[in-house]
């Protein structure tokens, strides 16, 4: 199993707070190692989530709730 | 290119341009009539030549009216910017249509504008054909060798008003007109220098209006378009 | 029931989920793979991926000499991309906002979408300017319009109006192998942006192969029988919403994106508007002299027997955008005058 977090998108507030502004996956879905999971933002920033492995993926945010960056958001078991 | 002028179906255009907007892409020519506006595509060309690695370069070549006009000022900036291919000349010959240059133009010499631009500038005096053609040999010469654009401001003269059946009663200056047209004058030079005479001469204006007059005639001798087909050319 | 009717030639959607903004940059790249005459040029679609993310990692992906950060210079480069495509480049060049086309109109439209025709067809411009258009978020009259009723008026250039991620990723694809001048013009509101309102008709499965949109043809993206929704871009969305809403009372909605306005598909609009009686334009751009006025005389120049009813056309009225948030979502053409047109149109 291995876990998704929250990409750390800004560097003077470490403790920011982002969302996930799009799934591009579904819970449950065979997804393969690169693979574009999610964009997230945090402020006004926004970046890409790739899948660190291939495997079934399970999403533990909805979009748009509230996330501190380094938290998973999803988990991949392999 | 008479053909397109006289509107006919084998001119450059097929008639659908006419004499403002003239296209020979056998030679890269073109002409706009929109002023300062032909300026940016001729980047666009030097811009091509580049990336190919050729040795082509674009001239651009406005009067001096175009010089005040947005066009000329962004093309001087990312010629220069971008170390573009490009020679611009501009043909100072003092007038715009009635309207002087001293009364358009902030500068005395639109030289000056190029060291707005980081870029070598020359203005070329005395309406003199070897002066010129020096001075266009070097910037096209830094053009190849990859120095980026110059601007060439060549003094002239108009010999005549700025369209057909303009009677020019706003210039002062008609009479000094026939004593600097530069083509009796260098014609004189020539003379002097022994590689031109009376039967040359003669020659080679009888070929000027033969060529002319042939051209004219074959424009003439063409069919006109056929106006069903006045939109074909829209799209590829 | 909702039916989104497959784009036309569709393949199997074995590909992935993408937002507009993405499957835009998915096609963009196939075409620079595959061809290197095609650039990109605009400003700030370098390292800053375009300023509504039509560039975001092309710069990584093919360098500084392909993908090019242009000065605030739009006359300048726009008619430099003009002088390349006309020496055999197919260079795509950004107009920021589409309401920026007035300070560069000469290079557009008297050069670019001119050159074919005046020199007889001798001379091709192969080019595509791609702009960002809308409103909706408060960024006022010079950065909000759609304009593409001028562009579309202008002869000489095509113009197409993706509104979802297959058309966006087809649409530029065909654009960039056009041969012709094309303007593609995408709403900020359908790119499916993080920092823009969550829009969820923004993300989409998207093939990953280079399967084209036609230019020229319209999609029924909603079947119906009892009245026609002509439209494109962000309103496309909205109108399937009121769809969706209506549908709970008995009317039915079919919806036409059209996709291209140049060459607009009058065949499509006629054929549905024969069928339902009823025609509602909805419409971003300004009401008077453009596109909604255009869609309804393509019907009444064939056949205004076909009509059972007024068209109605919900557009923006004649009016510089507004600033304020009330202000703003009083003039778009949102669900509420999209719903109270449609119910006014099938009542008559």
């Amino acid at each position: 199993m291995t876990e998704v977090v929250f990409p750390s998108l800004s560097t003077d507030n470490v403790q920011a707070e982002g969302v996930v502004a799009t799934w591009f996956v579904t819970d449950g879905e065979h997804v393969e190692a690169d693979q574009l999971l999610a964009e997230v933002q945090v402020d006004k920033v926004a970046g890409e989530v790739p899948a660190p492995v291939a495997g079934t993926v399970h999403l533990l945010v909805a979009e748009d709730t509230a996330v501190v960056q380094g938290a998973p958001i999803a988990r991949i078991d392999q | 290119m008479d053909a397109e002028i006289f509107g006919r179906e084998t001119g450059l255009g097929r008639g659908r341009g006419g004499h403002m907007h003239l296209f020979d892409p056998t030679t890269h020519f073109s002409c706009s009539g929109i002023i300062a506006e032909g300026y940016p595509p001729a980047l666009g060309q030097a811009f091509a030549f580049q990336r190919r690695g050729t040795d082509r370069i674009a001239v651009a070549v406005t009067g001096e009216g175009a010089a005040n006009q947005g066009a000329f000022h962004e093309s001087l900036n990312l010629a220069a910017l971008w170390r573009l291919p490009v020679v611009f000349v501009v043909e100072d010959n003092d007038w715009g249509i009635s309207v002087p240059r001293s009364a358009s133009t902030s500068v005395p010499s639109n030289a000056l504008r190029g060291a707005g631009y980081a870029m070598p500038a020359e203005r070329i005096e005395g309406n003199a054909v070897e002066a010129v053609h020096a001075a266009a040999s070097r910037a096209v010469a830094r053009a190849r060798a990859g120095e980026g654009p110059t601007l060439l401001e060549v003094h002239t003269l108009r010999l005549w008003g700025h369209f057909e059946g303009d009677a020019e009663g706003y210039r002062g200056d008609l009479e000094d007109v026939p004593a600097h047209d530069p083509i009796p004058t260098y014609q004189a030079t020539l003379r002097e220098a022994g590689l031109l005479d009376d039967a040359s001469v003669q020659q080679i204006a009888a070929d000027a209006s033969t060529q002319v007059e042939d051209a004219i005639a074959f424009a003439k001798d063409s069919p006109l378009p056929d106006p069903a087909a006045a939109g074909s050319y829209v799209f590829v | 029931m909702t039916t989104i009717q497959s784009p036309v030639d569709a393949t199997p959607l074995s590909g992935h989920r993408l937002t507009t903004s993405k499957a835009m940059v998915e096609g963009v790249e196939l075409e620079m793979d595959r061809d290197p005459s095609v650039v990109y040029l605009g400003e700030d679609v370098g390292a800053y991926g375009g300023i509504f993310s039509s560039t975001a990692g092309l710069l990584d992906r093919f360098g500084p000499t392909r993908i090019i950060d242009t000065p605030i210079s739009e006359t300048g480069f726009i008619g430099l991309a003009t002088g390349a495509a006309v020496e055999g480049m197919r260079p795509i060049v950004e107009l920021m906002f589409a309401d920026f086309m007035v300070v560069c109109l000469d290079q557009i439209y008297n050069h670019m979408a001119k050159i074919h025709d005046e020199s007889g067809g001798h001379v091709t411009v192969p080019m595509v300017v791609t702009t960002a258009v809308g409103g909706g978020y408060s960024d006022g009259a010079q950065h909000s319009q759609c304009l593409w009723g001028t562009f579309a008026h202008l002869p000489g250039m095509k113009v197409v109006v993706p509104s979802n991620p297959y058309d966006a990723k087809g649409l530029i694809i065909s654009a960039i192998r056009d041969d012709n001048p094309v303007v593609y013009m995408f709403h900020k509101g359908v790119m499916g942006l993080p920092w823009m309102v969550k829009n969820p008709r923004a993300t989409a499965d998207v093939p990953a192969g280079d399967d084209t949109v036609p230019i020229g043809k319209a999609n029924v993206v909603r079947e119906g029988s009892g009245v026609t929704v002509v439209t494109v871009s962000l309103s496309v969305h909205r109108a399937l919403e009121v769809a969706d809403t209506l549908a709970a009372d008995g009317i039915d909605t079919e919806v036409i994106d059209l996709r291209s306005l140049v060459p607009l598909d009058r065949e499509t609009i006629l054929r549905s508007v024969g069928k339902t009686g009823h025609l509602v334009v909805v419409d971003e751009d300004y009401l008077s002299f453009g596109l909604s006025g255009e869609i309804a005389a393509t019907v009444t120049d064939v056949d205004p027997g076909m009509l059972r009813a007024p068209v109605a056309r919900v557009a923006n009225p004649d009016t510089p955008i507004p600033y304020s948030r009330p202000l703003e979502y009083a003039i778009l053409p949102r669900q509420d005058r999209i719903e109270a047109a449609i119910r006014r149109t099938v009542s008559r």
